[in-house]
């Protein structure tokens, strides 16, 4: 499972998304439309660093770019591909 | 004599226990602790030295147990507040201060206060001029509430939950004849007290003292999908238990609260909390009043105060004006919040659909007319001339002055 479908399956779950809820896209803004809250932000951390093997500190996590289900594959992909190389 | 003294002079019992506060916020640690067992009347920090007054014994193994539960919670990771603008005197020792004032009004029970003139016209006043600075802009529809709001509404926010020890609770008496005949007689033969709690039969508790404002703008619009972005202002009646902390001045049970909360999509949102801190910025260097706009974080009980905390910081979702209160410290006067979709989910209130974001500003009228006394005298011919004229143009207006 690529890593945008592995935040955006947890976020769905997380965040309990009705199926026909046309707002949730990977570019919707997580934290102003409540997709994400201090808990489910702590979770996807965890899930992050446990499934992806990548440590997004609090600081980065606030950045605009992790705003969005797509900045966050992004990062996270870019993070991942560093420490392979 | 100040109702502070009343109580230490009842204080029979005296502990001390050493217990590092760590990483721990020490003003959180220090507010808490007041809530850690029933009959606490004072709390003191030195070092890591914690004395506790207590109004009966206590096993001290308890109180240090408890005290380390609230330290682990007030521990966070580091979330640090940002000065947006800050406004000094060029020496606060020469701030006349609120211990020179006799002005503050009668304490009639620990944070109940009663206020008198000049203090009473300054708050009227300044609640007009909040209005005229933020209405304008705004142009916010007027909502009046009631003092106190259903238990439901504040558990649907969860407010219940996340500031349990603030809660002042409102019950009627039971309604039986024979409940009422017994309590008359009773309160005919007697001053009632708190010890006769126990031979009255009070009715289920279905409402609270509002602990804010704004939670009835989101109830009373619980299911609705507003067509278009939306401010409103009320101003209620607030209260806040703080046990011993109402010790400290400012620190009311019962104050003012000036809101102007806002309705609609993200960006409106945003750009009204960005306006809102503007004027906030503009008001303090025109009025001069000294302090400081910073982030700040809502201070939870709950046992999840390290992610609430953190978030808050981190997003920037609350800024606060600290006004000085010479001689000693400094007291938040307004609070400028955003909500993002947390109180729209929580009534289902929509925007065409949409979930919505709301945000609010408050302001606490007493504190603020705490700080301008504290800061500049109760004579308000000694005021910065903006005040010093914008209140007299007020007063002259005014059918009690």
């Amino acid at each position: 499972m690529d890593t945008l479908t592995k935040i955006r399956d947890f976020i769905r779950n997380q965040a309990k998304v009705a199926a026909e809820d046309d707002l949730f896209t990977d570019d919707v803004d997580l934290l102003d439309y409540g997709y994400l809250d201090s808990f489910g932000t702590v979770a996807l951390i965890e899930l992050i660093d446990k499934e992806c093997n990548v440590d997004l500190s609090n600081v980065d996590f606030y950045d605009a770019q992790f705003r969005t289900i797509a900045g966050i594959a992004a990062a996270v992909d870019e993070r991942a591909g560093q420490k392979a190389s | 004599m100040k109702e502070r003294d009343k109580r230490l002079r009842k204080v029979s019992h005296s502990y001390k226990l050493d217990r590092s506060l760590g990483d721990a916020n020490a003003d959180q640690c220090l507010y808490a602790a007041a809530f850690l067992i029933p009959g606490i009347l004072d709390v003191k920090l030195s070092g890591d030295t914690w004395t506790f007054q207590t109004t009966h014994p206590v096993n001290p193994q308890l109180l240090d147990d408890r005290l380390a539960k609230i330290i682990e919670r007030y521990t966070t990771a580091g979330a640090s507040s940002e000065v947006l603008m800050e406004l000094l005197p060029e020496r606060v020792e020469d701030l006349p201060g609120l211990e020179s004032s006799e002005t503050l009004g009668q304490e009639i029970a620990l944070g109940l206060n009663v206020f008198d003139a000049p203090f009473a016209r300054i708050v009227r006043f300044l609640d007009d001029a909040m209005l005229r600075r933020f209405g304008p802009e705004f142009t916010p529809r007027e909502e009046i509430y009631p003092n106190v709001i259903p238990m439901e509404s504040l558990s649907r926010a969860n407010h219940l939950s996340g500031f349990p020890e603030h809660l002042n609770f409102v019950s009627h008496l039971h309604s039986d004849v024979e409940n009422l005949d017994a309590f008359a007689a009773l309160a005919s033969e007697t001053i009632l007290s708190a010890a006769d709690n126990s031979k009255i039969q009070f009715a289920p508790t279905e409402l609270v003292h509002n602990p804010s404002t704004c939670y009835h703008c989101y109830a009373r619009r619980k299911n609705d999908d507003i067509k278009m972005d939306t401010a409103v202002t009320a101003i209620t009646k607030c209260h806040r238990y703080e046990a011993s902390n109402h010790s400290q001045l400012g620190r009311l049970m019962e104050f003012s609260l000036r809101e102007v909360i806002f309705l609609g999509t993200p960006d409106y949102v945003r750009e009204t909390r960005s306006r809102c801190l503007d004027i906030v910025a503009e008001m303090a260097r025109e009025w001069s009043i000294f302090g400081s706009l910073v982030s700040a974080s809502d201070p939870f009980f709950s046992s999840d105060y390290a992610s609430k905390s953190t978030h808050q910081y981190r997003l920037a979702l609350k800024y606060e004006y600290k006004a000085l209160l010479p001689p000693h410290g400094a007291v938040s006067i307004l609070s400028s919040n955003l909500h993002g979709p947390t109180f729209s989910k929580a009534f289902s209130i929509t925007q065409n659909g949409r979930p919505i974001n709301t945000g609010c500003i408050g302001f606490g009228l007493e504190r603020f007319a705490f700080a301008i006394l504290a800061q500049h005298g109760a004579d308000s011919d000694h005021w910065p001339a903006r005040l010093q004229a914008d209140y007299k143009t007020w007063c002259a207006n005014d059918p009690l002055s």
